[in-house]
């Protein structure tokens, strides 16, 4: 291997290293974690659907997913779904999005009325009566530490005020939380004496989901039969392309900030070694390995701020699990790739006016002390 | 203005300067740094060339650099025009003809010395265990044997000029040129540099063009010659300054002592005065 200019002038000053390095690789953090952030949130707002152990599920005609929706369905057509050839069972769930207000603590939730001992109750939980009591409810840890309430406790849903009767964990998004109160409850306050919002089916044994969902859309008019997957892919599309611009806008200023700092740090150490430069040019060096010598700098250092970015975006992501936060950063190979293809780009590009200012540089100049 | 040189019968000179002239700038406005100068350099040969601050010698050294296009006027390098190749072909020539040896030393200050010898030898395409082991030969040749891993900047004038040398030599130039190679040198460390570069013209048969204001360079040269205002003056017609030192032209002098049936040359009234003081102190 010849002498490795590039690694040597990176290394030559450490604190010059560390701040450049630092500087792109805080930048490549941000896409990372904003990328983690978004890919975490995109994961917690289908936490119902997914945790939920159904195959298919029914709405109102038109109604795919549950995010600022409202499905109403007659519970009789739930009856008839119930008859079609593959439904092992169906269970109904009534929904609305309100507010838990304690105090003068508000937070948007899920009002989820369940059947208790059928599908669409609560999963993971923590003080939950076998059977929930009429007149409780039940909401997230993170929701009752917020508002400072414990199990006995009441806290207002919507126009109702509910007892807080057991803590869930686990159902707090970006978005909102889930409460559940028993169907009945639900019905009763909302008066919806034979209406469900949506009807969640389980298949018999060794029957393919999707096809019995179109066997469900096949016999049931005005309804929508999704299959859990499409449901939750609905859910996320939906939630995804309410934020997708502002994302895309924090990528954006990310990446540039990084351009910035990659800039100013590839040009000024050209500009500290240009006389060097000057040098390598008169004793015959080729513009290719000035080229290479910048370039290879530029990746050298752009390296190794992915490499620091990629590491601290994981521990930050494993910090927040361990301390139970209700922000979750999930890290996908395909953010890491996506940074790593935006720290190359950076790379090429804060190159180009150091490259553009050494193919100027006149050797002679180097006579000149 | 020719400068003093002769024809060697069978001899090819490795550096040939035929008219060259350099102008800076256009109109009234243009500085002829470089007028009409010929010169030739033979196979281990050493040219001193002096001159005062702006008389044009960098200018000339760059010019037979290939670092200057001249802008009339040919520089040969053995046999090959310099002046006529294009910006694409000259590292090549510079890698393979030219040894350069500068006054700041101008090493690569985040390279040890052995990877300041062997990156110019990595420009030239030499596989890298052959470049290393010459870089490590050349500096020991030139006694850093034990200094091959220093950084330029735990390293002496005299060390960082030495692997200078050993950089210029890497590639086996026909040609080295040096930019007062002792000007940042103390007497010592100089006239080891100096005797240095007289041994390589000596015993490797290279030529050796160096410019500089030091005196103590002169009884090293094989030819000595003086650039004023851009053109070669007959040594002959030199004279020192007995007051400051300096080099001046007899038939230009600004005043003239004749004593004692000697004649002084000053580059000033103010140093003949200072001079006539002197004797009557």
């Amino acid at each position: 291997m010849g002498v490795p200019v590039s690694r040597r002038n990176l290394y030559e000053s450490r604190t010059r290293f560390i701040i450049s390095t630092g500087g792109i690789a805080l930048a490549m953090l941000l896409i990372l974690v904003l990328d983690g952030v978004f890919a975490g949130a995109m994961r917690q707002v289908t936490t119902y659907i997914d945790e939920t152990d159904f195959d298919i599920v029914i709405a109102q005609e038109g109604v795919l997913n549950l995010h600022m929706t409202t499905s109403f369905i007659p519970k009789a057509v739930l009856d008839e779904v119930a008859g079609v050839p593959g439904v092992k069972e169906v269970s109904s769930i009534l929904y609305s999005t309100v507010f838990l207000v304690s105090g003068d603590e508000s937070s948007v939730a899920y009002l989820i009325g369940y059947e208790p001992g059928r599908l669409g109750g609560p999963w993971e939980t923590k003080d939950v009566p076998a059977e929930l009591g009429h007149g409780e409810i039940v909401i997230d840890e993170a929701i009752a530490e917020k508002h400072g309430l414990e199990v006995g406790d009441t806290i207002m849903a919507g126009s109702f005020e509910y007892t807080i009767g057991g803590l869930t964990q686990g159902t707090v998004n970006i978005v909102n939380s889930i409460a559940f109160i028993r169907y009945d409850d639900f019905q009763e306050a909302y008066v919806l004496p034979t209406t469900a919002s949506y009807g969640f089916v389980t298949v018999e044994n060794g029957r393919d989901p999707s096809d019995v969902a179109d066997a469900i859309a096949g016999q049931i008019e005005d309804v929508s039969v999704q299959t859990r997957e499409g449901f939750s892919e609905s859910e996320r599309s939906i939630i995804a392309d309410m934020s997708i611009d502002i994302m895309r806008l924090m990528n954006a200023i990310a990446f540039m900030i990084g351009l910035v700092v990659m800039g100013l740090t590839v040009y000024t150490s050209t500009l500290i070694k240009l006389r060097e430069y000057g040098v390598l040019k008169a004793i015959g060096a080729e513009r290719r390995h000035l080229l290479s010598i910048v370039v290879g700098q530029a990746y050298l250092s752009a390296g190794w701020a992915l490499v620091v970015s990629v590491a601290i975006a994981f521990l930050l992501a494993l910090v927040l699990r361990v301390t139970g936060s209700t922000t979750e950063v999930v890290i996908l190979p395909v953010s890491v790739a996506r940074v790593a293809l935006a720290t190359a780009v950076v790379a090429t590009l804060a190159s180009i006016i150091p490259i553009v200012r050494i193919a100027r540089l006149r050797p002679a100049e180097v006579f000149r002390g | 203005m020719i400068a003093q040189q002769t024809d060697r019968a069978g001899s090819v000179p490795v550096l040939r300067v035929e008219a060259v002239t350099k102008t800076f700038g256009e109109g009234d406005l243009a500085v002829h740094a470089v007028r009409s100068v010929d010169l030739k350099v033979w196979p281990g040969e050493v040219v001193l060339i002096m001159g005062p601050s702006g008389s044009g010698k960098t200018t000339l050294l760059s010019i037979m650099g290939a670092l200057l296009k001249p802008t009339s006027g040919d520089v040969w390098i053995g046999e090959m025009n310099v002046s006529g190749i294009g910006e694409k072909e000259l590292p090549e020539v510079r890698l393979g003809s030219l040894g350069f040896v500068f006054q700041d030393f101008n090493l690569l200050s985040s390279l040890s010395a052995r990877e300041n010898v062997q990156l110019v030898m990595d420009f030239a395409g030499v596989p890298a265990a052959e470049a290393r082991e010459r870089a490590e030969g050349l500096l020991g040749e030139l006694g850093l044997a034990d200094r091959l891993d220093f950084k330029p900047r735990d390293l002496s004038g005299g060390e960082k000029q030495r692997i200078a040398i050993a950089r210029a030599l890497a590639n086996e130039p026909l040609i080295l040129l040096c930019d007062e190679p002792t000007a940042n040198l103390d007497s010592k460390i100089g006239h080891e540099i100096i005797t240095r570069l007289r041994s390589i013209a000596d015993e490797q048969g290279r030529s050796v063009v160096i410019v500089s204001h030091d005196d103590r360079i002169k009884p090293h040269a094989d030819r000595i010659l003086w650039l004023e205002d851009g053109a070669f003056t007959e040594i002959e017609a030199m004279a020192v300054d007995p007051v400051c030192g300096m080099s001046i032209e007899r038939d230009k002098a600004p005043a003239v002592l004749e004593q004692d049936g000697e004649t002084y040359y000053f580059c000033s009234q103010g140093c003949k005065r200072e001079f006539i003081e002197g004797q009557e102190d």
